[in-house]
C-alpha cells in the first residue's frame, strides 16, 4: 500500500502535481475548473490538494458499466415492509405486542404494537418478485431491479441519516457523493453541470444545502439545484434589460476588454480561462432551458411519465428530464421525493396509509416510465438508477394508536436498476418482522462502493487528500462493492 | 445467566450450526469445521472488526475485555465466554447465534455468514488464543500497515527543530540585501540562475496593499493622495505612510479577521436538521477584529481563545481585560453540533474531538487527528498523545451540557458587557438614542397618517390573561434576580416563589398597567394553564421595557430587545405552537431592565393576532412599502432602520455570550479511546503535550486546580506551552500565514499540515528568520505586516521575465509577486465600496441580505430559512453575513468562500461558469451596477466624466483617454443601436467593470 509511505506519497503528489502543470491532459475536473487549476493547487496544497491519481478511475484498470447515475431519493424513509419486502406472516400480527428491538426518534425500544403491512403484495415478473400494491407500475419492471433488503445505516435520525446516505459519514462537512463522482469522472458536458439536484416542491430536505456539498472539495464540485419549472438554474436568465443581440454586443465588449488586460498578464492563463467562462455561461442560457424543455417530447412519453395527469405531473416531469440530462452528459443527478418535514415527505410518523399510498402515487408511474423509457432508449445500460431513502421503517407503531410508524436503520430496502446491475434479483433480507437486516447486511458505505464500481472507480483508491489523510467515501477502512448485483 | 442457559446450551449450539450450515453446504460441510480452525489472524479481523470496539478497552461492557489471552480467558460479569469441558456450549455462539434478544452479539447486527462460520469453527477448536504481542489487540489494526513512526525524543523534522535565527544570506545586490527578507529571496533566485520581477508601479502596490490588508479597494481620492505624497515624500516615506493608515484603519480587523474565522470554521449555526442558531456567537467574531485591530499580540490571542476563561480573577467584577477574554472562549462553541445524535456518548466524544483536531491544525499546523484511531502514520504523535492532547479540554462543558436537544448546556453563556467604545453603547446612550430617533419618526407617522388605532379580533379564547383583559390580570408567581436553571420548564417547582398578578413594573412605565411593583434589575415569571385541546392559532401579548425572553414549556417563542409604549401581539408559528402540551403548560418570561421606565407584562389567547404584532412603528414600516418613493415613506424607512440598528448595537449592558466552562473542579480521567469509540476506553492518560514536542525539561501538565476553583488550568497551561516552549511550532505555524495572506500562498505550502504529508517550506530559513522576527517583535501582527510589506519581495510587479517563467512555472522561488483572485468577500464589499453603498459600520448581530426565493426553496422550511435586513444593513461588509450552515448566499458559495464545517487553512479558487452568471445575471450585481450609474451620475455630468470615473472607481487606476473613449463609444453605441436610455446604457457599463478580470484580480 503506497498510502501508508509518506515519503513515497508526498514526493510523487508533488512531482505530479508539477508535471501535470505543464501539459495537463483530460483528467477529471480540468474541464470545470480551466486549465491551471492543478498549478492552482500548489496554492491549495495545504494537504488539501486532491490526489490526482485518485482523480483518475483508480486501482484496477475496469471497463465502467455505468456512466450516469439517477439517485431517486425517497426522503423521510418509505417502510420497507410496506413496499419491497415482502413479508407475509406479518399481517395476522397486526395489534399484538411483540417483544422486538427497535431504534429510532423515539429512542430505543424493546418492543411495540406490531402494525401489519398495509398493502397487500402480489408477485411481478419472470423473477416472481412480490412487490406492494403501492407500486403496480414499478411492478412490472422488477425483471430488470436488484432489491438490497439488507441496507443500514449508521443514524436513524433523518439529520444525521441523510449525510450518512449522502455523504458517507454521519459528521457534517464531508463531499458528497455525487461530487465525488464528479470528481472522479469529470463532466463530457462542458454546458451543463455534472451534478444537478432536483428538489421537492415543497421544499428541500433537511440540513439543505449540507446534502449536496462538494465539503472540503472545490466549489465547483457541488451540486447545483436544477429546476423542472421556470428558469432551470440560479441566474441562468439575463434580466429582460439585457437580452438577446444587446447581450451579445455586451460580452463581446466585456470580452475585448478582458483580452487588452490579459495582454501584458501572459503569465496568468487563469484569465483566459475566466474569459472562457463567459462564453460557457452564454451558452449555458441556450443549453440548459433546451435540457429542461419538455415540449419537444412525443405525447406518448408525456403520457407515459404521467405528466398529463395531476397526481404524477411534477414528479413525472423530473424523472423526464432526468433521462433528458442523461442524454446530454449529465453525470450525477438526485430527485428528491418529498421535501421539507413530516407528511410533505415519507416520513410517516402518523397516517401510514395517507403517507406513503401519497408519495408512493405520484412517484410509482413517473419511476416506472423512466426505468422503461432508458431502457427503450437503449440508456439503461449506461445509466445506474438508484432508490432509497435514509432509512426505513419499524414494524411496530410509534404511538399506541394509530398505523405511524417510527424511523428504523438497522434494516431497509433500496433498489438499483441499470448500469450493469443484475435485474430480477434480491439480495439480503431481514428478520421476519423486517426489523432488522440479519442476511448479507450491507451497510450504506457498500451502496456507495457499488455505486462508485459500476461507474468504473476504485471506491478503495478514490481518494482526496484532506487535514492529513487520505480521505475516501467509503471511509478509511474501505468498502466492498455488493458483488451479487453485478450483471 | 450462564447456568440458566447451560443446559440448553448442547440443543442451541447445534441450532448454531443448522442456521449457519443448513442450506450453505459449499461455504463449509460440519464435518470439515473440526479439522480446520481458522488461523490466528482471521479471528483477529473477526474480533477486531465486530467486538473491539465494546469490548476492546479497560472499562468495557459487561467487563469482557477481548485484548489479550488472559483478559479472553477470564471472561467478564458473567464468567468466562467459553466453556473449556463443552466447547460447542459456550456462551460466545450463543450470543453470536442472535437467539436472545437480551444477549445478541454484536448488538449493532448479527455478523455474516463467513465471518459467524469462522468464529464457530475458533471456538469449537478451543477458541486458541496466542500470549504476546501478536495475541495483544489493544494496537489498532492499522499500525500493521504502516511502519511504526519512529518517535525520537527530538524529532529531525524541519518544523520541530528548536527555532534559531539563521544567517542572513548575502546576496550579490545590495540593493536586496537591506531587507533580510529580500536578502533570503534574491539569494534563492541567484541560486538557481532566476532574475526577480522589478518593482511593480505605484497604482498596483497601492490597490495591491489596500485588499491585502483591508479587503477593500482605494477610492480614486486615496490613489490620487498616495500619488501626491510619493511626490512630495518619495516612495519610501509615501509606502510608509500608505502601510501605517492601512494598518490604522478598522477594516484592518475585518480583512484578517475573515482569514482567521476560516481557520475556526466559524459559523453561526450548528447544522444537521434544525440547524439552530448558536445564540450571540457574533460577539466572538466581533472579538477577533477588535484583537486585531488593537494588535493584540498573538500569543495572548492565543491564550484568550483557549482558556480565556482560566486567566479570570474569580473575585469581584470582570474588568474589561477578563471580559474580552471570556469572549474569546466562543472559540470553543464554533463546530457543528447534532442536537439528536444516534449514539449520545459517542457525539460528545465527537464534539471533543472537532476541538481537538481543530485546535492541533489551526495553531500548530499538525494533523493530531489523525491520531484519533490509531498512532499517525507519518507524524511523531502517538495515539496515546492524542488522548493526551484531548484531556486538556476533557472538563469542558458540551453545547448541550451532557443533554442533546435544542437548549443551550449550563455555563455555555455568561452575561458578558461590551467594553465601552466607539460602537458600544451605554444604556443610557442607547436609549436616548433611539428616543431622539422615534420623535422624529413620529413626526414623519403623522405625515404619512399613521395613527395607533386598535381593532379587537372577535373569536379567540383567553389562556393566559395580560393586564388589559376585562376579567383581570393573570396571576403569576415570580422571582427576581437570578433564578436557577431550567426555571422555564414544566418540571420546576416553583412554589418558592412570589406571587403576583401582571404586569409587573413602574406606574411611570408608558401604556403600563400595574399589578405588582417590580424595581429590580431582573424578573422572572411564571404561570400555569391547562389546554384540553392543542390550539390551531396562539397569539402572545407582550408589552416589555426593556429585553425579554419568552418560553413555553421551557422551549424559547419569542426574543424582544428594548423597551415599547404599549402591547404588541405576535402570531406564533408552527414552531412555537409545537410546544403546547394537553393538559398543563408552563408560560414563563424573564425581563432585564437598565434605567429608566420599567414594566413586563405578557399574554396568551387563541385566534389571530390584532394586525399581526403590529403598532405603529411596524405599520409605519408598511406603510413605507406602500408608497417606496414618497420621501417621508423615504425618511421614515431610513429612521426605521436607524432605529433597529441603534438597538442592536453592542452595549456595555452584560447581555449573553457563548463562553467556555469546566464541567466541575475535578476533571474526569481521560482514556485512550480505541479506534477513536468512546466504547472502546484504553488506559489512562493525563494531560500532556506529545514527547517529539518537548524540547527542554518539560513537566508533565496535570494540573489538577486547588480544591474549591471553580476551574483547573489545563487548557492555560497548554496555551502557555504553546506560546512559550511551544512556540518553535506556534510562531513558524503563523508566520507561515502571515506570509501565505501577503503572498498568495505559504512559505510552507500546506500551512494546515507542517507534518511529514505536507509539504517543506520552499524557504526554510526564511520561515524561521520570520517566526523568530515574530517573537521578537512581542508576536505584534501589524509589526508583521510592516515588515514583509517593507521587502521588495512584495512590491514586485505580477509579471516577470520568460526565463523565470519557464523554469519555475510555479513560482516557488518568488521570482515575481502572485496575482490573485479577489474573495468571494472581497469581491462583494468591493462592489458595494465602488457604488458608494457600503454601510461602514463595525460589529454587532449578523444581517440577512436578499436571498433568491429559488435558494430559498432549497430549505427544508423555506418561509423561516432567511432573515430579512434593512437595506442599510444588508449592505454591510461580508464579514457581517450571518453564516447559516445549511444554506448559504449564492455569490458566497460560488466564489469559493469555504464550507465552515471544517478549518479551511487555504482557499481553492475555482474557475467556473456559474460565477459569471452570477456576477452578469444576479440580482446583487444588476442591482449594484444600477446603483454604480447612480453614483457616477451624481457625480459627473458628461459621459466621458461618468465613464472615467467609473474606471477609477471600480479599477483603482486612472484610465488613459483611449480607454474612456473607446468605453464612451461603446455607450453610445448601446444607446444608439439598441435603444437604451442614457442610464440605461450606463447601468450596462457599471455592469461590465464588475465582471472585468481587471476588477475580479489584484495584481
Amino acid at each position: 500500500m503506497t498510502s501508508a509511505n509518506p515519503h513515497f506519497c508526498r514526493r510523487t503528489r508533488r512531482e505530479l502535481l508539477w508535471q501535470t502543470a505543464n501539459g495537463f491532459g483530460a483528467v477529471a475536473l480540468t474541464g470545470l475548473l480551466g486549465p491551471n487549476w492543478l498549478a492552482r493547487q500548489a496554492f491549495a496544497a495545504d494537504g488539501t490538494s486532491p490526489n490526482p491519481m485518485g482523480a483518475r478511475p483508480g486501482g484496477a484498470a475496469r471497463r465502467a458499466k455505468a456512466k450516469n447515475v439517477i439517485f431517486l431519493f425517497m426522503y423521510g424513509g418509505p417502510s420497507q415492509v410496506d413496499t419491497f419486502d415482502y413479508k407475509k406472516d406479518l399481517y395476522a400480527l397486526d395489534g399484538k405486542t411483540i417483544d422486538v428491538p427497535t431504534f429510532g426518534r423515539q429512542g430505543k425500544r424493546r418492543g411495540g404494537r406490531i402494525v401489519g403491512p398495509k398493502w397487500r403484495f402480489r408477485p411481478y415478473g419472470e423473477a416472481g418478485k412480490w412487490v406492494s400494491d403501492l407500486f403496480p407500475y414499478l411492478g412490472r419492471c422488477v425483471d430488470d431491479i436488484a432489491f438490497l433488503h439488507s441496507m443500514y445505516a449508521e443514524s436513524p435520525i433523518h439529520g444525521s441519516a441523510l449525510l450518512n446516505m449522502n455523504c458517507g459519514r454521519l459528521i457534517s462537512g464531508h463531499p458528497s457523493l455525487g461530487s465525488w463522482v464528479n470528481y472522479g469522472l469529470g463532466s463530457p458536458n462542458e454546458n451543463l453541470p455534472g451534478y444537478v439536484v432536483m428538489l421537492d416542491e415543497t421544499g428541500g430536505p433537511i440540513n439543505g444545502a449540507k446534502n449536496w456539498t462538494s465539503g472540503y472539495m472545490p466549489a465547483s464540485l457541488q451540486g447545483v439545484q436544477v429546476r423542472s419549472e421556470g428558469v432551470p438554474i440560479l441566474d441562468l436568465e439575463p434580466p429582460q434589460r439585457l437580452r438577446g443581440a444587446l447581450q451579445r454586443r455586451f460580452l463581446d465588449h466585456l470580452k475585448s476588454e478582458n483580452e487588452l488586460h490579459a495582454v501584458a498578464r501572459s503569465a496568468n492563463p487563469e484569465l483566459e480561462a475566466r474569459i472562457a467562462q463567459y462564453e460557457l455561461a452564454y451558452r449555458m442560457q441556450s443549453a440548459a432551458p433546451e435540457a429542461v424543455e419538455l415540449s419537444g417530447e412525443s405525447e406518448a412519453t408525456r403520457e407515459l411519465y404521467g405528466i398529463d395527469q395531476p397526481r404524477t405531473a411534477a414528479f413525472g416531469r423530473k424523472c423526464l428530464l432526468a433521462r433528458r440530462l442523461v442524454e446530454r452528459g449529465v453525470r450525477f443527478i438526485q430527485l428528491y421525493a418529498g421535501g421539507g418535514h413530516n407528511d410533505d415527505n415519507w416520513d410517516a410518523h402518523g397516517d401510514l396509509v395517507k403517507n406513503h399510498g401519497y408519495h408512493a402515487g405520484r412517484t410509482d408511474r413517473p419511476i416506472a416510465a423512466l426505468l422503461t423509457d432508458l431502457k427503450q432508449r437503449g440508456l439503461l445500460e449506461e445509466t445506474l438508477v438508484v432508490w432509497g431513502g435514509e432509512f426505513g421503517r419499524q414494524p411496530t407503531a410509534e404511538y399506541a394508536e394509530g398505523t405511524g410508524r417510527d424511523h428504523n436503520s438497522w434494516g431497509f430496502t433500496m433498489w438499483m436498476a441499470g448500469g450493469g446491475v443484475k435485474g430480477g434479483i434480491s439480495v439480503g433480507s431481514t428478520d421476519e418482522l423486517g426489523a432488522k437486516a440479519v442476511e448479507d447486511r450491507f451497510h450504506v458505505k457498500r451502496l456507495h462502493a457499488t455505486i462508485l464500481h459500476l461507474l468504473g472507480l476504485d471506491p478503495n483508491g478514490l481518494t482526496f487528500f484532506f487535514n492529513g489523510l487520505e480521505q475516501k467515501l467509503v471511509g478509511v477502512e474501505g468498502a466492498e462493492p455488493i458483488r451479487q448485483v453485478l450483471a | 445467566m450462564l447456568q440458566e442457559i447451560a443446559p440448553s446450551a448442547t440443543l442451541f449450539a447445534a441450532s448454531v450450526l443448522v442456521v449457519l450450515f443448513g442450506d450453505a453446504q459449499e461455504t463449509a460441510l460440519p464435518g470439515e469445521i473440526e479439522q480446520q480452525p481458522p488461523t490466528w489472524e482471521e479471528v483477529r479481523g473477526v474480533v477486531e472488526s465486530r467486538c473491539l470496539e465494546c469490548h476492546g478497552g479497560e472499562e468495557v461492557k459487561g467487563s469482557l475485555r477481548f485484548i489479550d489471552a488472559s483478559t479472553f480467558r477470564a471472561g467478564g460479569d458473567r464468567g468466562p465466554v467459553v466453556d473449556a469441558d463443552e466447547l460447542a456450549a459456550s456462551r460466545l455462539l450463543y450470543a453470536i447465534g442472535y437467539e436472545d434478544p437480551e444477549l445478541s452479539m454484536p448488538p449493532t447486527g448479527k455478523l455474516d455468514d463467513a465471518e459467524m462460520a469462522l468464529l464457530v469453527r475458533w471456538v469449537l477448536a478451543g477458541a486458541p488464543w496466542p500470549e504476546g504481542s501478536s495475541g495483544t489487540l489493544v494496537e489498532a489494526p492499522h499500525s500493521e500497515e504502516a511502519p511504526a513512526p519512529t518517535v525520537l525524543e527530538r524529532d529531525d523534522w524541519w518544523a520541530y527543530l528548536p527555532l534559531t535565527r539563521p544567517e542572513v544570506p548575502v546576496s550579490s545586490d545590495v540593493v536586496w540585501n537591506v531587507h533580510p527578507i529580500d536578502a533570503f529571496v534574491k539569494s534563492r533566485l541567484e541560486r538557481a540562475g532566476l532574475e526577480p520581477a522589478s518593482l511593480a508601479g505605484p497604482t498596483t502596490l497601492l490597490r495591491r496593499a489596500s485588499f491585502d490588508l483591508t479587503g477593500l479597494p482605494p477610492t480614486p481620492e486615496e490613489l490620487e493622495a498616495f500619488l501626491q505624497d510619493i511626490e512630495e515624500f518619495g516612495f519610501g516615506e509615501a509606502w510608509h505612510q500608505l502601510v501605517e493608515r492601512l494598518l490604522a484603519s478598522p477594516h484592518y480587523g475585518e480583512r484578517w479577521g475573515r482569514h482567521w474565522l476560516d481557520l475556526v470554521r466559524y459559523a453561526e449555526t450548528n447544522g444537521y436538521e434544525r440547524d439552530g442558531t448558536k445564540k450571540n456567537i457574533w460577539r466572538y467574531r466581533d472579538w477577533v477584529i477588535r484583537s486585531l485591530n488593537a494588535d493584540k499580540p498573538y500569543d495572548r490571542f492565543v491564550l484568550e481563545q483557549l482558556a480565556g476563561d482560566e486567566l479570570v480573577d474569580g473575585d469581584g467584577e470582570l474588568t474589561a481585560e477578563e471580559t474580552e477574554a471570556l469572549l474569546a472562549t466562543g472559540y470553543f462553541r464554533l463546530g457543528v453540533w447534532d442536537d439528536e445524535p444516534a449514539d449520545k456518548e459517542q457525539a460528545l466524544a465527537d464534539e471533543l474531538a472537532d476541538i481537538v483536531d481543530t485546535t492541533g491544525q489551526i495553531f500548530l499546523g499538525t494533523t493530531v487527528g489523525c491520531a484519533r484511531c490509531h498512532d499517525h502514520k507519518a507524524d511523531p504523535i502517538l495515539q496515546n498523545d492524542y488522548y493526551s492532547l484531548t484531556a486538556f479540554f476533557n472538563n469542558l462543558t458540551s453545547y448541550g451540557g451532557g443533554n442533546f436537544g435544542q437548549h443551550l448546556g449550563a455555563g455555555m453563556t455568561r452575561a458578558l458587557g461590551d467594553a465601552p467604545g466607539p460602537y458600544v453603547l451605554s444604556p443610557a446612550e442607547r436609549k436616548e438614542r433611539v428616543e431622539e430617533v422615534e420623535l422624529e419618526l413620529a413626526a414623519v407617522a403623522l405625515a404619512l397618517g399613521v395613527t395607533q388605532p386598535r381593532e379587537e379580533d372577535g373569536e379567540s379564547a383567553i389562556l393566559v390573561a395580560d393586564a388589559r383583559a376585562e376579567t383581570g390580570a393573570a396571576l403569576w408567581r415570580y422571582h427576581l434576580g437570578e433564578a436557577p436553571e431550567f426555571w422555564h420548564g414544566t418540571a420546576f417547582d416553583a412554589t418558592a416563589w412570589s406571587r403576583g398578578r401582571g404586569g409587573f413594573g413602574r406606574s411611570n412605565t408608558p401604556g403600563a398597567i400595574l399589578g405588582t411593583d417590580w424595581t429590580e434589575a431582573q424578573i422572572h415569571l411564571r404561570t400555569r394553564f391547562r389546554l384540553e385541546t392543542l390550539p390551531r392559532t396562539a397569539v402572545l401579548s407582550l408589552h416589555h421595557d426593556e429585553d425579554t425572553l419568552v418560553f413555553l414549556n421551557g422551549q424559547p417563542i419569542a426574543e424582544r430587545s428594548g423597551h415599547r409604549t404599549d402591547y404588541t401581539e405576535i402570531q406564533l408559528g408552527d414552531e412555537a405552537r409545537s410546544a403546547f402540551v394537553v393538559g398543563s403548560n408552563v408560560l414563563a418570561v424573564v425581563c432585564r431592565q437598565t434605567g429608566g421606565g420599567q414594566y413586563i407584562d405578557a399574554g396568551l389567547r387563541t385566534g389571530k393576532a390584532v394586525n399581526e404584532d403590529v403598532d405603529w412603528l411596524e405599520r409605519l414600516e408598511r406603510s413605507t412599502g406602500a408608497a417606496p418613493t414618497n420621501p417621508d415613506a423615504r425618511r421614515a424607512r431610513e429612521l426605521l432602520d436607524r432605529r433597529t440598528r441603534t438597538l442592536a448595537l453592542p452595549q456595555t449592558l452584560p447581555y449573553a455570550a457563548l463562553v467556555a466552562s469546566e464541567r466541575g473542579s475535578t476533571p474526569a480521567p481521560q482514556h485512550v479511546l480505541l479506534r477513536g469509540s468512546v466504547h472502546a476506553p484504553g488506559k489512562e492518560v493525563a494531560p500532556d503535550i506529545p514527547a517529539a514536542f518537548k524540547h527542554g525539561e518539560s513537566e508533565p501538565y496535570d494540573l489538577l486546580p486547588e480544591p474549591g476553583e471553580k476551574t483547573g488550568s489545563r487548557r492555560l497551561a497548554l496555551a502557555r506551552w504553546m506560546v512559550g516552549e511551544g512556540s518553535f511550532l506556534t510562531a513558524r505555524v503563523m508566520a507561515n500565514r502571515l506570509w501565505q495572506f501577503h503572498f498568495g500562498r505559504g512559505l510552507c505550502r500546506s500551512p494546515g499540515d507542517f507534518g511529514r504529508l505536507g509539504f517543506e517550506p520552499t524557504h526554510p530559513e526564511l520561515l524561521d528568520h520570520l517566526a523568530v522576527t515574530l517573537i521578537e517583535r512581542d508576536w505584534s501582527l501589524k509589526a508583521m505586516h510592516r515588515y514583509l510589506m517593507d521587502s521588495r519581495a512584495y512590491r514586485m510587479a505580477s509579471v516577470g521575465n520568460r526565463v523565470a517563467r519557464e523554469a519555475d512555472p510555479g513560482n516557488d522561488l518568488y521570482w515575481r509577486y502572485d496575482p490573485r483572485r479577489l474573495t468571494a468577500e472581497e469581491y462583494r464589499d468591493g462592489v458595494l465600496k465602488t457604488n458608494g453603498t457600503l454601510t461602514t459600520d463595525l460589529f454587532g448581530p449578523s444581517v440577512y441580505p436578499p436571498m433568491e426565493a429559488e435558494v430559498l426553496a432549497t430549505a427544508s422550511r423555506p418561509n423561516q430559512a432567511w432573515g430579512r435586513s434593512s437595506a442599510l444593513d444588508a449592505a454591510r461588509r461580508s464579514i457581517y453575513v450571518f453564516v447559516k450552515r445549511s444554506l448559504r448566499l449564492p455569490l458566497f458559495e460560488t466564489l469559493d468562500q469555504p464550507d465552515p464545517d471544517l478549518p479551511c487553512p487555504v482557499r481553492f479558487p475555482t474557475n467556473v461558469p456559474t460565477q459569471a452568471l452570477v456576477t452578469l445575471n444576479g440580482d446583487f450585481c444588476q442591482d449594484a451596477a444600477d446603483r454604480f450609474a447612480e453614483r457616477l451620475r451624481r457625480e459627473r455630468a458628461d459621459l466621458g466624466g461618468q465613464i472615467r470615473r467609473g474606471l477609477v472607481l471600480a479599477l483603482g487606476r486612472v484610465p488613459d483617454s483611449r480607454e474612456v473613449a473607446r468605453n464612451v463609444a461603446f455607450v453610445g453605441e448601446l444607446r444608439r443601436e439598441h435603444d437604451l436610455g442614457e442610464e440605461a446604457a450606463l447601468r450596462l457599463f457599471c455592469l461590465g467593470l464588475y465582471n472585468r478580470n481587471e476588477f475580479l484580480w489584484v495584481d
